[in-house]
Parts: C-alpha cells; structure tokens; sequence
C-alpha cells in the first residue's frame, strides 16, 4: 500500500508556504535571521534566531477566534491549513482524517507565560487560559476544533527522534486504515529561554549554520512548523510517496542515492553525520535554509518531496553570500556529490529516492524515505 | 494484515495506593485511600486540594543520578513489569524491543526555580536544561535498558497512557517489535497543580467519581507498564500470557480546548472503534474502568455515554479513585489495574462514591464486585477533546 505525500504547509524563516521553501532553494529568498540580545547580570550577549513569519492565517480563521491562540499554536495552524489548500482536496468525512504532531520541546513561550502570570501576581491568579495552552496536545487540539478533524489525535515529543515517530505513526494509521488522511506535522519555537539555553550549550555564537563543518560548533537554532497531508494512493496524487520511517543506533546502514542530513552545525552531533559524507549517492544537509531544531528533519522531508515532485536535486544553499561566490567544500572531506547547482534526478526506472537522516547526541538515527 | 495478536505478558505499578501491583490490589479491594496536602511543594491559594502522593522513597537509578522523578517513576513500574514476564538484560539484547510512554510533566519544561532566576537575570546554571534533554520519558527508559526498537514519548495529556498502549498494540501487530514497554508516567508539580487549580476543576474534598456531590478532581501521582509482547516472542520464550491488549479505539470531540463534547460523540466513536478492532460484543463486556475524573463535566459526559452504549448496566470502577488523577500515567495504571482485575475476578468499589446522580446515569461499582474473566474497557478522555479506549480481554478473538 502507497503512502502519499499530497500536500505541505510550511512557516518558517523563509515564509509561509511551501514556494518560499522553494524560493529559498533557488536562493530567491532568504531566511530572516534575527539577533537576540541576551541579558546576563555582567552583561548582554547577541545570539542569531531563524525567525519564523506568520502571515495570512487570518484567511482561514476570524482574527476574534485568534486572539487566544499563542504564536505556536498559529504556526501548527497556519501550516494545517496550507497543507490542505496545497493538496487541493477538501476531505468530506472528517471522521476518517487523523492528526499526529510533533515538536521537541512543545509551547515553551506559553509555558513560561504560564510561570509569569504566577510568579507576577501570585498563585491564586494563575492563568487558565495559558495553562490549557501550554499542554503539549494544546496545538493538535486546537487544529481538531477549528479544522473539525474528528479522527484520533495525537501528539508525540522526544526530541531528535520526534519527526520519525510522528511519520511512522501516520504511516501505520493509514496502512491499518483507521482513517483515510492524515496532518502530520512537527515543529518547534523561539523563546528568550531558549536562546539562553541554548548560548548557555554552547551554540548561538556563530554567523551562520555550516552543517558539513563538524569540527566546529556553527549552531543556530530556529524555529517553524511544517504538516504534511498523508493518504493511501499513487504519486499522481500529489508530491511523493512515504515509503518508510524507522530508528536505529549509530551507523546507517546502505549506501543511498540521496541522502539529505539534518546536520546543523551541532558539533555534538555532528560526528554522528561525518562518515555519511562518503556516501557514493548525492548528500545535502539544508538546515541553513530553516535553522537547528530537533524537528529540523521535517522540513528536510519537505524539501525531499519537493525535490521527488520536480526531479531536481537543489544545491547546498549558501547564505553568506547567497549562492555566489560558490565556496568549494573542503577537499577530500566532502563526497564529490555535492554541488551548488541544481541536478537532475535519474528517474529512468522510475525509483528515484531520497533519504532524510537525523540524529540525536547519543547515535540513535531516525531515517524517513521518500520515493517518486 | 495483523501478523501478532498483542500480548500481555507482565505489568508493574507504582502509585499512591502502593509501590507495586502487589501491594496496590489490596489496597484497593479494603477501600483504604488517603490524599492529602501535597508534601513536596506549596501553593499560595485559599483552598488546598488534596493530592494522591507517593509517600516512599522511589528505587534509585544506579546508573543516573540526575534522574527526574517522572523518569523514576517509570523506571520502577517498568522494573516491576519486566520482572513479572520474565524478562532479563540478555533476553532485551537479543529481541525488537520499543518503549512507549505517555507524559505530561516528563516532557515539559517547567523548572521554576530556574525560570524565576533567568527572570531576575541571575544567569541560572545549564543544569537543569541538561537534566530535561536527558530525561524524556520514554527516551530515558530505552536509555537504561538499551533497547533497540523505536522510542516513543506521548505527550496527548489524560490520555497519553492510553494512547501509549494502543501504539504498542500497533507495534506488536505490525512486526515492528517483538515486545513493547507501554503506559504512563506522570509526576506531582507544582506548576500543574496550579494549572488545574486555576481551572476550578480540583476539590478540596476527596474525589467522588460519578456521586451527585461530586466537586471536582484530585491530582495524583505514579507510573503503569504493560509489557506487551508477539505471540511468536511468547512461544519462543514459554511465557504466561496474562491478557491481551484485543482492540483500541481514539477520536476526537473537535469541540473545546479543556471540556468534553458534551454529548461525548468522540467518546462514542472511540468506543465503537475500539470494540470492532476487538471483535468484541457489548454484551460480552465483563466491566468498564471508568476516566471517572470527577469533574462535573467529564462524569456527566462518560456516565450517559457508558448508560446509552451498555444498557446491560454493565459494571463501572473509577480507579481514580485511589490513585487520583495521574494525568499521562493515568491510562497506563488503568491499563494495568483492569488487568489486574480481570486476573482477579473481581473489581474494587468505587470509593467516595454515595449517592446516584441522574445526570451521571450509572452507578459505579459501590463494593467488590465478582466478575466473570473475561473482557473489560478502560476510557481515558484528554484535555484538547482526544478520547481512547482499550479494550482488554483474557482470550483474543
């Protein structure tokens, strides 16, 4: 039974909508990358954020109705919404649509909005309103109601491995026909916590992401949200098919025609993705384009679709300056199967595939295929 | 094409009734429950609900002393459920073995002390950032038992644990693991306390489930593990089946971001899911562990539901009752308490509960009641409208 990728909403630092995820591999756009200014009691430190833009949800839901849905929640909406405009189908019975998201860290500003209408006027006027919302289903939840999806709905959260869980439980709801679509979805938020968490782990401090560098710490983080609308059926519906997500320790096995790494300047992580630059297929890593995030792979997926549906395989983007001068990768390090102009993908026999591999700090990989 | 019927072959438990399933059944079965105050934080408000906590030291984690409480609380009841279907480290190593857990507290971070310290621009220590990467609950117990199958983390609020469970009847069927560590883990916290307090939901009294002066919910505290496991594995390792986990069921309200449809369609639907993936008639339902939170709505909502879908008056437990509300744990302890009962044959009265309600339409169980073993349902209803069932029995189809 096929899985099929049949329509992607994005918000992210690009934009919102799956052309600026385009836009952004053809390096007609770039990310908005804004600086934090982090205060310390013997000072300020600046720590760069991909900042994701949020425009036109207001399309889909009555600006009042808005008012008591935090920034995240309108992410996971607005990319809700997008992924079923993008497909172009109006599923008809919503009893047989299942949502499952994902996000490493869950509503972080509304948790610690929560903590601040405590601490700032005392236990007894804690906020209810922030603490329905800080739940981590709060935004599934919230898509449910306002998209009246009637299917089961699900929420995951652990970390690296996130995106991979959300993507297998899609696949097995619909391979075991408990429902007929599925908005898979992950994603993650800025906040000034983060940014202290995360100048405080050592990343931030760099100019910009350099994924294949793994000597060096070059670790942005950002933030984003992108939903994939899953059903059973062909590739001539849609962007792809799904083919697997599965999880393993250490090293991946295999040699792969395209492999698209979530490497993201982590260093910690880094020499996890190392030895899969000799990899004789085509190897990328796009975190420049989105930002560091545990659920940064959902957006690889995005790009993999993307890249299945128009048979182009998109250059590594440079953002410094953008796409020129074409900065060679370090010799001998980097797998001659990386270019900076986009190639053609070989689908002469009709099975072109991409790989999208992520890790966490201790080895375990989560590896999600994607097929034409 | 299901290739495994998913078995139950051991489960562990920790809560405020006891720090092991052998220890909780007889605690249930005398009606003996005692919330109280919480011990292990404060809370500034004008009336104290009181709380299901565990009053015992947790097992320690002899390779992590950085663990969270929530971590040690599934640790102990995974403990327990290993021991119970003869598993060792050597059996784990050689076998597909995933873990998933339901959550709340063990995947948010919430720490106030250090919240309050980065507000004041005290530059708070990293440490308990990195004390929250290393203890996501499901993660961690993968981690300590270094198992080789997917890990899973459920973060769907008062369902998670049963959610969890459904996941591993998925995995066990679908050949993707061998044996699946499942339920929930949930730890007492200050910042949640606060948050169902601020949503007037909480009694100051002890919860009554289903009674018509029933004024709200307890919190409480523990962990619930099955361990669910292929019939080849069983075969293989000549282990009991204890239950098997026969069908799951989930949908949502798409109604309200904290209450239930309040006609409870989606519980109704889950219902019916869950017994055609069971195979299961209604008459053949021995009894129905109720999420009998004691809110006013939920009761009202699950009590018409179970009186229009059962009109066998079949019997119905609120566990709650002894554990309190245990949040993302709450669908794992239920999952292993009906087990439980099912072995037993019997089920615990619903304690605190008085005087009918006919807006409830059931009565639960008001003393240990007998039953046939057989088939049971345990119903979780979640914050968001995400409603799950389980549908439990000694024999598969």
């Amino acid at each position: 039974m096929s899985i099929s990728v049949l329509g992607i909403g994005t918000v992210s630092a690009l934009g919102c909508g799956i052309d600026t995820v385009r836009e952004g591999l053809e390096g007609k756009a770039r990310p908005v990358i804004e600086e934090h200014n982090i205060s310390f009691t013997d000072g300020e430190a600046l720590l760069k954020v991909y900042k994701a833009s949020i425009n036109g949800l207001d399309r889909y839901v009555a600006r009042p109705a808005l008012r008591r849905i935090d920034r995240f929640n309108q992410m996971a909406l607005l990319s809700s919404f997008l992924a079923i405009d993008d497909s172009g189908i109006i599923p008809e019975d919503r009893e047989r649509i299942g949502i499952v998201f994902g996000s490493g860290y869950g509503p972080l500003q509304t948790t610690f909005s929560f903590l601040d209408s405590l601490i700032d006027f005392g236990d007894r006027c804690a906020s209810p309103t922030l603490f329905a919302n800080s739940v981590h289903n709060s935004l599934a939840s919230q898509a449910s109601i306002l998209l009246k999806i009637q299917g089961p709905c699900l929420t995951i959260s652990c970390f690296e491995q996130t995106t991979c869980s959300v993507m297998s439980t899609a696949i097995s709801w619909l391979r075991e026909g408990i429902v007929d679509y599925v908005l898979a979805g992950v994603g993650d938020e800025s906040c000034d916590v983060r940014s202290y968490a995360t100048l405080l782990l050592g990343g931030g401090g760099c100019s910009e992401i350099n994924p294949l560098s793994f000597d060096e710490c070059s670790y942005l983080y950002g933030e984003g949200f992108v939903v994939f609308l899953l059903g059973v059926g062909t590739t001539d519906r849609g962007y792809c098919n799904l083919i697997s997500a599965e999880t393993g320790e250490n090293e991946v096995s295999g040699d792969h025609e395209i492999l698209f790494l979530a490497a993201n300047g982590d260093k910690e992580t880094g020499r996890f993705y190392r030895p899969l630059i000799n990899n004789r297929g085509r190897v990328r890593a796009y975190s420049p384009l989105y930002g560091g995030m545990p659920v940064g792979n959902g957006f690889d997926i995005a790009i993999a679709a993307l890249s299945l549906k128009e048979g182009v395989v998109y250059p590594l983007p440079l953002l410094a300056p953008l796409l020129a001068p074409l900065q060679a990768p370090v010799p001998g390090e980097i797998s001659s199967g990386i270019t900076v102009v986009p190639e053609q993908i070989d689908n002469n026999t009709g099975n072109a595939r991409i790989s999208c591999v992520g890790f966490d700090g201790n080895g375990n990989y989560s590896l999600i295929t994607l097929a034409k | 094409m299901k290739t495994s019927f998913a078995c139950i072959t051991g489960l562990g438990c920790i809560c405020a009734a006891g720090i092991s399933l052998k220890a909780i059944m007889p605690v249930l079965y005398t009606g003996k429950r005692n919330p109280s105050a919480p011990s292990n934080f404060r809370a500034d408000i004008d009336k104290t609900s009181p709380v299901f906590e565990i009053a015992w030291s947790l097992p320690a984690d002899p390779s992590a002393n950085n663990a969270s409480r929530t971590s040690l609380l599934a640790l102990a009841a995974a403990m327990e459920a290993l021991e119970h279907a003869h598993l060792d480290n050597m059996i784990l190593k050689k076998k597909r073995v995933g873990v998933v857990i339901g959550t709340t507290v063990g995947c948010t971070l919430n720490n106030e002390p250090f919240y309050r310290a980065y507000r004041d621009k005290k530059n708070p220590e990293v440490s308990p950032i990195k004390r929250f990467l290393i203890n996501n609950t499901a993660l961690y117990v993968a981690g300590f038992y270094n198992c080789s199958g997917p890990a899973v983390t459920i973060a769907n609020a008062c369902s998670s644990g049963t959610d969890a469970v459904g996941l591993a009847k998925s995995w066990i069927e679908n050949d993707i693991c061998d044996i699946v560590i499942a339920g929930g883990a949930d730890e007492l916290c200050r910042t949640t306390y606060l948050g169902f307090t601020s949503l007037l939901i909480t009694s100051q009294e002890p919860c009554r489930p289903f009674d018509r002066n029933r004024k709200g919910l307890n919190l409480g505290e523990g962990a619930g593990i099955v361990i669910v496991e292929s019939n080849r594995s069983v075969k293989e390792r000549g282990v009991q089946v204890i239950a098997y986990v026969k069908g799951y069921g989930s949908s949502g309200d798409a109604h309200h971001p904290t209450a239930p449809h309040p006609g409870g369609s989606g519980l109704r639907r889950a219902i019916d899911i869950a017994m055609r993936d069971s195979g299961s008639k209604v008459n053949e339902i021995e009894f129905i562990n109720a999420h009998g939170t004691s809110t006013m709505d939920n009761d009202k909502v699950e009590g018409k539901v179970i009186a229009n879908m059962f009109p066998n008056s079949v019997p119905v437990v609120s566990t709650k009752s002894y554990t309190g509300h245990t949040l993302g744990a709450a669908g794992g302890i239920e999952a292993v308490l009906t087990v439980q009962a099912l072995v037993d044959r019997q089920i615990p009265a619903t304690a605190g509960f008085e005087e009918y309600d006919p807006e409830c339409a059931i009565t639960p169980t008001t003393k240990n009641t007998p039953i046939k073993s057989g088939t049971a349902i345990s119903n979780s209803l979640a914050f968001g409208g995400n409603n799950s069932v389980l549908v439990i029995g000694m024999e598969h189809a």
